[in-house]
């Protein structure tokens, strides 16, 4: 019986050739696409899965009343220690890391890695894989290296590099040779060693090599530690806050117990909640798109599967007569769907390693390999194979399987089949989603482009930024101004500047805020700024223009700072016009040292566009000697040619230090990676569901046409004209279509302005954005309508209306 | 075998009762061989068709073998049509994405035959209709009278008590027609099936042992 059904099954997909075409690959299209964003959403939400004890696992962070006193992901360097020492019944162990850029070379190789300065527990405690070396000794050495085989590759050209030697500088220009004593495989993604964008390690050094970069991990006072700790099984996160008051206070002073409240954030969900759950919102959108398109494509699969199925309903009767009972039927049609779903699948899967390339372009994350699906995901694929193929075959094995056998017999489609308000409302959904992703696609690419137009209140084109060797002394600072007086002198450089932070950039600004107030006493209220330390051409370099005064100078008082602020910052400390701030004094806070304001300039963007323009506020890094940036104009001309010559020079400057820059553009890529991200989604979307929502036209009007064929030749015997005849059926859809666009725009603009108020820079919502994508879809659904009637209003009535 | 009594069959058309079958009372003996006649509308192939079950009067009752047939459950009417009816259809009504062995299989299949037990009927009948070199074609590989041969020995493979025949010449040329009409007789003669036919030809409706006029949805003769 099984193998019957199956040759009829194959053999009825092989007969309706088009029509398994359009219905396999449709479906196919959608799966494809929900697979890839599933895979995604799979890898995001297992990010840290592959730890050890993943459960017991915790990151130790911050709240800060304040924010300038410390930052939200870093926690005090001896907490995690003393939490393990103090309370071993409670944590079972610890790692911390401070993380460091150092300079690495070997041989005539040189180059600036992100590195982790940390415990030895690193290895053991998080089960990460060992290619070579021991995990319980590798780190014990102040001279051991642990390294990533990619690194290994990059220095060595190959993974087996145990003994081998790399030099590493230190931030005063030391150099000592390390030991490779482990080589880790390729790391499973993990908050570990990748904490957020900016903190990938792949480099990582002893604890016992602090003295050699002068770093401190085991003081009360370095609150710049990012901290984990594993806790004993059973123990809640809740059970050690008293334990971490208690060790504040009696480490710390009354000001860090009174201002810092550490948080043990679990590992388990912690990629997905950090930035405010950035992450866990965006899959949750990327899930809704992939979830509607993958609608739309099963509900076209019912709708031409039940399409198709009325071509058969002679066959349905002849069945009937010969004995076949009603459920056999249905398992007959529900098994053709099923099978037709799981041949879908089978080429959503065959395509999958060819489309997760470009899905990873647009995600701008590498997708996971097809083998590394865990069991449970291919047992959700079969169910889904399996729901999807019921309820495609459950309309035919029903509906036409109760059909009066007399009527199946002779061929007669029942008037109301394929015209019930089910189909049609399934239409009508489709229109809905078609429509609101091509609007929602519309509008999230003209704001994700408002923030690539260069309104950011500087000017980010010929822009770069170099990183500096920190030797931040006196001497280390002079030695910088020489480096960049040579360089300025280079034709090819337009302007620089030496700058402890660069604007937008590097994703965060790791100096933070600095608040400061017209008067003394922490009680005054006062104004949080970003702080930017730069030397006196920053404002010449980035192109921000000055409202009053001017920007900062050399001659220190070290007395009195001299700072300059941006114009939101004048208006926050009350200051109308800009003039009026100028010449005025400040206290900086938290120490109230005194300061005057010597010049105002116009708002930019320091961080992202998300945010408003934050008030900004420069003092000269020749007070302090902190320095990490270059950044570079450049004159119009080659940019390749320019960075060439550049660098030639970069190496003579400073041969032991890497030419490593990147384009300001790219730096504000990195910053909206989530809304290019979205963006690229909604793209692909509107291609799918587009196709899509054609293909269901497709199916609608074929079967339209099949039931009216009759109609059809009545009415050109009456003198219809061909047009007539096609506005029959574009009058038919547009009921749906007027219904759709009804549903969609007011869905779409709840939505989309809830979106865009989460940025403070907003483009304004023109009925232009929802009336093009109706026209836009009206016409091609027109155009499909006519095409496909045409034939049949051309046809001959003779034939149509012909009785057997 | 068969026993029909008032059976009235109408429509309902614009509040009024149009009958297709006017208070119809017919017995049929096992082994008779019935030819219906009548013009076109005197509601021949409606009665047929009740016969058959596949549609239900308005009134009346029909029992088959000394049983009410009428108003049974789809898996009952199921069984009647496995175990004793079969039917012949004028347009054939093969299944297209079959072969010839397989349409005539089918019926076995659904009769939860055993596959050897299949393949012997099945054999056994292609034999007996001369169609072996046939058997693997698909049915628009035929021409109108090899089709209506596989028809009729998809209608016989589950050894049907009852052949009900609509036209089953109504598509054939007159040879074919007379082989078919040939072939009804032996069955009906040699093997004992009791066949209805509906009819439009006097001379097809010869071969049959009983002839039935309708007229407007009355019993004529």
């Amino acid at each position: 019986m099984l193998k019957n059904y199956f040759k009829i099954a194959w053999r009825n997909l092989q007969k309706h050739k088009f029509h398994t075409f359009i219905n396999v690959v449709g479906l196919a299209c959608g799966l494809s696409f929900a697979l890839a964003i599933g895979a995604y959403i799979w890898q995001e939400s297992t990010f840290d899965s592959q730890l050890k004890n993943v459960n017991n696992q915790y990151v130790l962070q911050s709240e800060w009343k304040s924010p300038e006193m410390g930052m939200p992901i870093t926690t005090l360097g001896a907490l995690p220690k003393a939490l393990k020492e103090e309370y071993p019944d409670l944590v079972r162990n610890y790692y911390r890391f401070d993380g460091i850029t150092c300079v690495l070379s070997y041989g005539d190789q040189t180059f600036n890695e992100e590195a982790a300065l940390g415990d030895s527990t690193l290895l053991s405690m998080y089960g990460l894989p060992l290619l070579y070396g021991n995990a319980a000794t590798a780190l014990k050495d102040p001279f051991s290296l642990v390294i990533t085989n990619d690194i290994a590759l990059k220095y060595f050209g190959k993974t087996d590099v145990l003994g081998q030697q790399v030099n590493v500088k230190n931030f005063t220009g030391e150099t000592h040779p390390f030991t490779v004593t482990a080589v880790l495989d390729k790391l499973p993604k993990n908050s570990v060693t990748n904490l957020n964008e900016s903190l990938n390690n792949k480099v990582f050094l002893s604890s016992e090599a602090v003295d050699f970069f002068k770093r401190n991990l085991d003081s009360w006072q370095n609150a710049f530690i990012v901290g984990y700790v594993e806790l004993q099984a059973g123990i809640s996160p809740e059970m050690l806050k008293q334990p971490m008051k208690d060790l504040l206070v009696k480490h710390t002073d009354e000001k860090v117990v009174n201002n810092l409240i550490p948080t043990l954030n679990p590992l388990s969900n912690y990629h997905l909640k950090k930035d405010n759950g950035l992450i866990e919102k965006m899959l949750f959108t990327l899930g809704c798109i992939a979830g509607f398109i993958l609608l739309m494509a099963v509900v076209n699969f019912i709708n031409l599967s039940i399409n198709g199925s009325t071509s058969r309903l002679k066959e349905i009767g002849v069945r009937k007569v010969m004995g076949s009972s009603r459920k056999q039927l249905g398992f007959q049609f529900i098994g053709e769907s099923v099978l037709m779903v799981c041949l879908a699948f089978f080429i959503a899967v065959l395509l999958y390693p060819f489309i997760s390339p470009a899905f990873s372009a647009i995600l701008g994350q590498e997708l996971p390999k097809i083998y590394t699906f865990s069991y449970s995901i291919w047992l959700y694929i079969f169910l889904a194979c399996l729901a999807i193929g019921l309820s495609a075959g459950l309309y035919p094995a029903f509906r036409l399987s109760a059909l009066k056998t007399i009527n199946s017999v002779k061929g007669k489609i029942p008037h109301n089949l394929g015209n019930t308000s089910f189909l049609r409302s399934l239409v009508g959904f489709q229109f809905v989603v078609a429509l609101s992703v091509i609007m929602a696609a519309g509008i999230i690419s003209r704001q994700v482009s408002l923030f690539f137009s260069n309104n950011l209140g500087y000017d980010k084109e010929s822009l770069i930024t170099v990183k500096v060797p920190r030797d931040w002394s006196e001497t280390g600072l002079s030695h910088m101004k020489a480096v960049q007086q040579a360089l300025k002198d280079l034709p090819q450089i337009e302007n620089i500047s030496l700058s402890y932070d660069t604007p937008g950039g590097q994703g965060q600004m790791a100096t933070g805020v600095l608040n400061f107030a017209q008067d003394t006493g922490n009680e005054q209220p006062s104004v949080s700024a970003q702080y930017i330390l730069a030397d006196t051409s920053f404002a010449a370099t980035y192109k921000i223009p000055m409202l009053a005064g001017k920007f900062l100078d050399d001659k220190i008082n070290q007395d009195l700072a001299k700072v300059v602020i941006s114009e939101k910052a004048s208006q926050l400390l009350g200051f109308k016009n800009p003039n009026d701030a100028l010449n005025q004094q400040v206290y900086l806070k938290p120490n109230d040292f005194p300061a005057t304001i010597v010049g105002v300039t116009k708002d930019f963007y320091a961080a992202s566009m998300r945010d408003a323009q934050t008030p900004v506020i420069w003092t000269n890094i020749k007070a302090d000697n902190l320095f990490r940036y270059f950044s570079i104009r450049l004159n119009a001309g080659n940019l390749g040619q320019h960075l060439a010559s550049i660098e030639k020079e970069w190496k003579k400057l400073l041969p032991n230090t890497p030419f490593e820059y990147q384009f300001m553009d790219e730096s504000i890529d990195a910053l909206y990676k989530t809304e290019l991200q979205l963006k690229n989604a909604a793209y692909t979307a509107t291609i799918l569901s587009s196709l899509i929502v054609f293909l269901g036209i497709v199916g609608l009007v074929s079967l339209n046409v099949q039931k009216r064929r009759k109609e059809i030749g009545v009415r050109k015997v009456l003198g219809s004209t061909v047009n007539g005849i096609i506005s029959l059926f574009m009058k038919d859809l547009l009921i749906t279509f007027i219904v759709a666009i009804v549903i969609a725009c007011p869905l779409v603009y709840l939505f989309i302005s809830k979106w865009l108020q989460s940025y403070s820079i907003q483009i304004t919502l023109t009925p232009l954005f929802f009336i093009l994508p109706i026209l836009l879809l009206a016409s091609v659904a027109a155009a499909i309508i006519g095409l496909q009637t045409v034939k049949a209003a051309k046809s001959n009535p003779v034939d149509s209306l012909r009785d057997e | 075998m068969i026993q029909l009594s008032n059976i009235f069959k109408w429509y309902n058309v614009g509040g009024n009762r149009s009958f297709v079958l006017k208070d119809i009372n017919l017995t049929i003996n096992e082994g008779e061989f019935v030819s219906i006649m009548g013009p076109s509308g005197s509601g021949k192939s409606t009665l047929l068709h009740i016969l058959g079950l596949l549609d239900e009067p308005n009134e009346g009752s029909y029992l088959f073998q000394e049983q009410e047939v009428l108003h049974l459950k789809e898996k009952q009417r199921s069984t009647l049509y496995k175990e004793h009816i079969g039917f012949v259809f004028q347009a054939y009504h093969l299944i297209d994405e079959l072969t010839v062995y397989e349409n005539i299989e089918t019926p076995l299949i659904y009769k939860n035959l055993k596959g050897s037990e299949r393949k012997a009927i099945v054999a056994d009948l292609i034999d007996r209709f001369g169609i072996v070199g046939k058997k693997d074609l698909f049915p628009a590989q035929l021409s109108g009278g090899q089709q209506q041969l596989v028809g009729i020995a998809r209608a016989l493979a589950t050894t049907p008590k009852l052949l009900l025949a609509d036209e089953p010449t109504g598509n054939l040329n007159s040879k074919q027609g007379e082989e078919i009409m040939e072939l009804f007789k032996q069955l009906n003669q040699e093997d004992g099936v009791t066949i209805i036919q509906v009819t439009h030809s006097e001379k097809n409706a010869e071969y049959g042992s009983r002839i039935i006029e309708l007229l407007d949805g009355q019993v004529v003769k």
